[in-house]
């Protein structure tokens, strides 16, 4: 694999100008397959093209250097314009492909010195639950950013109230149509 | 006679010493197909690995090999990868059989979690409950047995899907529930489209025997990340796809919330996933 910060140096090719299509179309497909080679042996990334087209001169239509996504975009157009399809983007970096030994650097959080004895918790107030099974932070706090808080269940004698609980699922359906 | 009672100890001691270290998840999927159950094994899978915590896909479905595709065994270049899926040499019943009662013994050593989807495999699981007695076999051998019923607003699948969870021997302790949104035709609306089933005698019957129930969220822009072969957690956490691209921000946006939301409402019945 190469060093991904070095330019891709692509041989410069004459562009057409087609019509209603802007310099990255016209780039694309005037190299359309180098660009396949390179995307299928996994030689090139979206980057490193997109710094190939900003070497080249090519600009987007607001005159700014482009950039991957809407370079992807272009791309799967003209392949499909061209009866090619887009090269498989294979996943390299699916959790299966991870080794198994990998954790991410985790720094722990200061501890503040405890001067008191933790009081006991009420029922349904809000409490962080216990640390995750894994390493690192909860699921919860990774997506929300938020440190992850569960409301305690209060004490429940007899039966599971199930009908509240598909009255509370109703309306949790009622609010996603509304 | 004492012999009896000597090996009736050995096997218990076993057992408690099996019990006495992680439990590891059985996740078996119930149901129809076409109803969104390989999606959700995979969530299964991908929350887990994000967590640090192994699971092995095993395959069953040899004919969409859906699982196998996602977790690739062997690389490109023949390298074998870790946890990658395992499927049936073929899909006689016997095969099959075979297959999951190897896995069935692998799990009592290797105390790896691990998620089955069967393709029509009710006749293997009818056959495998007879034979092994599933549900005390991974009690005596401490392995979570989670049954996953996938439901979609089809009357007819609820049914199907109640005639199996009725005979006992086949299920676990427990039992999720899964309302996919995901399924239901344009123009419906959510409560309209789950009103028969969650009105339905069965289904409260159900969840008073212990059963969860989730609402498997409908998420758009599940075709972007399937088309860019990247994970739901991947997406959501902003990291590069395999081209080195993001995927857009609207994008990431609406899979965090969608996982968040996941998280939320599987959070009672968390111990039971891998």
């Amino acid at each position: 694999m190469s060093d991904q910060s070095t330019p891709l140096r692509i041989r410069k090719r004459r562009l057409i100008d087609y019509r209603n299509r802007g310099a990255i179309y016209s780039w694309l497909r005037a190299h359309h397959a180098r660009v396949k080679s390179l995307l299928e042996t996994g030689e090139a990334t979206w980057p490193r093209l997109c710094a190939e087209m900003e070497r080249h001169g090519v600009l987007d239509r607001m005159g700014a250097a482009p950039t991957p996504n809407p370079a992807i975009k272009v791309w799967r157009r003209l392949c499909e314009e061209m009866g090619d399809l887009p090269p498989v983007n294979r996943f390299k970096n699916y959790p299966s492909r991870i080794p198994k030994d990998w954790r991410p650097t985790v720094v722990e959080p200061p501890v503040p010195a405890q001067t008191t004895l933790p009081t006991p918790i009420a029922p349904g107030s809000l409490i962080r639950p216990p640390p995750p099974r894994g390493p690192g932070m909860s699921l919860m706090e990774k997506l929300t950013g938020q440190p992850d808080v569960i409301r305690t269940e209060p004490v429940q004698d007899g039966e599971r109230d199930v009908d509240a609980e598909i009255a509370e699922m109703r309306l949790v359906m009622r609010k996603r149509n509304a | 006679m004492d012999s009896h009672i000597q090996m009736a100890a050995e096997i218990e001691a076993t057992a408690d010493a099996a019990r006495a270290e992680t439990k590891p998840c059985l996740i078996i999927r119930e149901g129809r197909g076409r109803l969104g159950g390989t999606m959700f094994l995979d969530l299964l899978i991908q929350r887990a690995r994000e967590e640090g915590r192994r699971v092995k896909p095993l395959d069953g479905d040899l004919k969409s090999r859906t699982l196998t595709a996602i977790y690739p065994a062997v690389g490109i270049d023949g390298e074998a990868i870790g946890d990658g899926a395992s499927a049936p040499a073929s899909d006689d019943i016997v095969t099959l059989k075979d297959w999951i009662q190897g896995h069935l013994n692998d799990m009592t050593e290797d105390r790896v979690s691990r998620v089955l989807d069967l393709s029509g495999g009710d006749r293997v699981m009818q056959e495998l409950v007879l034979d092994l007695r599933l549900r005390s076999f991974c009690h005596d051998f401490g392995v979570g047995l989670t049954n996953v019923v996938m439901l979609g607003p089809d009357i007819e699948d609820f049914n199907h899907a109640m005639d199996r969870i009725r005979s006992e021997d086949s299920r676990g302790d427990r039992v999720i529930l899964v309302l996919n949104e995901g399924v239901i035709r344009q123009g419906q609306t959510t409560e309209g489209a789950f009103d028969a089933i969650m009105g339905h005698p069965d289904f409260k019957a159900t969840l008073r025997a212990g059963a969860r129930f989730v609402l498997l969220k409908r998420l758009s822009c599940m075709p972007v990340l399937r088309e860019r072969r990247i994970s739901f957690y991947d997406a959501a956490l902003g990291r590069l796809d395999r081209t080195g691209a993001k995927v857009p921000p609207t994008v990431q946006h609406m899979t965090k919330v969608w996982l968040a939301s996941f998280e939320q409402s599987v959070k009672p019945m968390a111990e039971w996933l891998p």
